[in-house]
């Protein structure tokens, strides 16, 4: 039986700082700037670093991924080295994981701070890798005697918000746990005004991973499971409103989606609680997935509301609401009107 | 007779043993007695040299009787606030120590005789268990266990104020006073049960049905006290969140359950954050366990909600305690 992954758990033991210069591609004159020693880690900082990994990872923006056998990064082995050598080659491979970043990263991408952390979950060894984007103003100094970063320092510029968006991959060995994924990954915004896009360039083509499943699939499922839902509410005017309020949401401009974004902006509350316990007996995640809307086209392209007298009213993708108007009547049947030229009768 | 310059020297050189005896078995009465979900008060004892004199002359002056003959050289003390909650801690006693001997001094009076009634156990640590498997040179050491409510506390301390003995020969009319006072201490120590027992089981205030679910819990993982009006008016909000009262109900039926379940992960989040509690309050009050189940059950009513009358920051926080599966 799987073990469930649970970020409570999580403890922290071993902790290194490397950064990472902004640089041209191709350019190699400057280099990443590498600890040669483990951070020390008061209990205080422990504490803040397992927060923020917890908050990050319970965050909408959690995406459970697995390694993709095509991919060409190295860094899989670089963690599953940590993982196996239960932390005792962390300065090494989290050297060669920034060296990989470095080496990917160009002129478009600002500097950056790695902390590759070794620790446990659920008992089990973990490896788990944040990247921060810092403001060029932002710098971390290397100690010249303990040849490491301070990892105040870093907590610092993460409270004071001179990094904008900081990236968390928590990796573990999947055959301990029974699971098919090999960890999970969060892109956090730590300024909410900053309004960059957060692109799948950090788990696709860094940590060379993939979602644990194909959007296409998972928009399907989503779709599926959440119309059925809809299809439970009794009352008629909240069913259409919620039909059409999902059909504009899986067409809005956005590259990832989710269950919980949905039910925040268009469900009252204690629908919200029922969906997200639908959801949970179905097994499909609230949190965010990428959107391939691929399998659904069609069925999203119209809105049909069939009445109990057979009369049935078919709308055109986002004109339903703006011109049918529904209003409850007394007796429990539903009023529907629309003023418009009649275009053809078939 | 007593050689008391043998007592004395006897006492100097065992005193600190006892002293050090009553420390470990304090501290973990305190840490272990949470886990049968009460708080009772516990204080310790050495007797005083000039005490142990006193008992052995009087004693010598009735039978053979030496030093080693006393069992009350450390006296350990748990005044709990209800009489069912005795049975209970004679169970913890009894897996918890080796007990030599107990006296149940109500078990001991005729009907028709009133007398103060606490529990007496001549006890020795047992070193079996791992928190006392390094004081081996203190197993052999005898002390006493005093159980009592606070009413048999109570009457306990004022008859020693009045230098009051039942064998005492006072007049009649004095002796009944004495009789109608005991016999109040008695019926409160009743009464008091019965009005737990009955409060326990009272439906008609939610919160309240609730807080007595939550108190023995909260104080097997805590360890600690709480605060009572703090604790009402956070789950009278929390409960005002739920739209219909089935809900509400599902809560109160599940809490148990919801504990029980995750306990080992309650326990954890309590141990590893124990230096840190003033910086997350919510965990020194038992309605925590409502935020975490509706964490799990409710999380859109809580979200939805909660800023209207708690710190967003706070959620936050709880939230990180609780974590999420992956």
């Amino acid at each position: 039986m799987a073990i469930k992954l649970d970020t409570s758990t999580i403890t922290i033991e071993k902790i290194i700082v490397h950064s990472i210069p902004r640089h041209r591609k191709g350019d190699f004159t400057l280099e990443p700037q590498y600890s040669e020693q483990e951070s020390s880690l008061p209990d205080g900082l422990r504490v803040f670093f397992k927060d923020k990994v917890v908050q990050s990872l319970g965050s909408n923006k959690e995406l459970r991924v697995k390694y993709d056998g095509d991919s060409v990064s190295p860094v899989s082995t670089y963690i599953s080295q940590i993982i196996n050598s239960d932390g005792s080659d962390l300065i090494e491979q989290s050297k060669l994981i920034t060296k990989y970043l470095f080496e990917i990263q160009d002129g478009q991408n600002a500097s950056g701070i790695v902390v590759v952390i070794f620790g446990k979950i659920n008992d089990k060894g973990t490896c788990i890798i944040i990247k921060l984007e810092r403001d060029e103003g932002a710098q971390l100094e290397l100690d010249p005697v303990t040849k490491s970063f301070n990892i105040r320092d870093v907590k610092d510029l993460m409270l004071t918000r001179k990094t904008k968006i900081y990236k968390v991959g928590l990796f573990i060995d999947k055959a301990k746990f029974k699971v098919n994924y090999d960890g999970s990954t969060a892109d956090l915004q730590i300024d909410p005004k900053t309004k960059k896009v957060v692109t799948t360039w950090f788990i696709e083509k860094f940590l060379g991973c993939v979602p644990i499943e194909n959007p296409k699939t998972t928009t399907k499922k989503f779709y599926d499971y959440t119309t059925t839902f809809i299809q439970s509410v009794e009352d008629p005017i909240k069913k259409a409103k919620y039909t059409q309020d999902f059909n504009s949401y899986l067409q809005k401009n956005s590259q990832k989606i989710s269950a919980k974004e949905f039910a925040d902006d268009y469900m009252e509350t204690s629908d919200k609680d029922s969906y997200n316990k639908y959801l949970k007996e179905k097994k499909f995640r609230m949190s965010e997935f990428p959107k391939d809307n691929d399998y659904i086209e069609n069925k999203i392209k119209t809105i049909t509301m069939l009445f109990a007298n057979d009369i049935a009213i078919i709308g055109k993708k986002g004109t339903f609401d703006k011109n049918v108007k529904l209003e409850p009547q007394k007796d429990g049947t539903t009023k529907a009107e629309i003023v418009s030229k009649v275009k053809s009768v078939r | 007779m007593a050689n008391v310059q043998e007592i004395v020297d006897l006492w100097n050189e065992e005193q600190p043993k006892y002293e050090n005896l009553g420390k470990i078995v304090n501290a973990f009465i305190n840490s272990k007695i949470t886990d049968y979900e009460l708080l009772p008060e516990i204080h310790f004892r050495t007797k005083d040299l000039l005490s142990i004199i006193k008992k052995i002359k009087k004693k010598q002056a009735q039978k053979e009787y030496s030093f080693h003959h006393l069992n009350d050289k450390l006296g350990i003390r748990i005044i709990c606030s209800f009489q069912e909650e005795m049975e209970i801690i004679d169970k913890f006693l009894k897996e918890n120590f080796i007990i030599k001997n107990a006296e149940y001094k109500q078990e001991n009076l005729n009907f028709d005789k009133l007398d103060y009634v606490s529990n007496h156990y001549d006890a020795q640590i047992k070193c079996t268990l791992s928190e006392f498997e390094k004081y081996t040179e203190l197993e052999n050491l005898v002390f006493e266990i005093q159980v009592r409510t606070l009413n048999q506390h109570a009457w306990s301390n004022t008859a020693h104020s009045l230098s009051y003995k039942q064998e005492k020969d006072l007049p009649i009319k004095l002796k009944r006073k004495i009789y109608r006072l005991l016999s109040l201490y008695e019926l409160a120590d009743d009464e008091f049960s019965s009005v737990n027992k009955a409060l326990k089981e009272y439906q008609d205030d939610a919160a309240y049905t609730l807080l007595r679910k939550l108190e023995g819990k909260f104080y097997k993982f805590a360890k600690f006290d709480y605060d009572r009006e703090i604790s009402l008016s956070d789950i009278n909000i929390i409960l005002s969140y739920f739209e219909t009262d089935e809900e509400r109900q599902k809560l109160i039926n599940e809490i148990d359950n919801f504990i029980n379940i995750n306990e080992q992960k309650i326990q954890r989040i309590y141990d590893d954050n124990r230096n840190r509690f003033y910086e997350i309050l919510f965990l020194t009050q038992p309605e925590i366990f409502l935020i975490w189940y509706m964490l799990q059950n409710n999380p859109f009513t809580l979200d939805d909600n909660w800023a209207n009358d708690f710190d967003d920051e706070a959620l936050e926080q709880i939230k990180t305690l609780w974590g999420n599966d992956l």
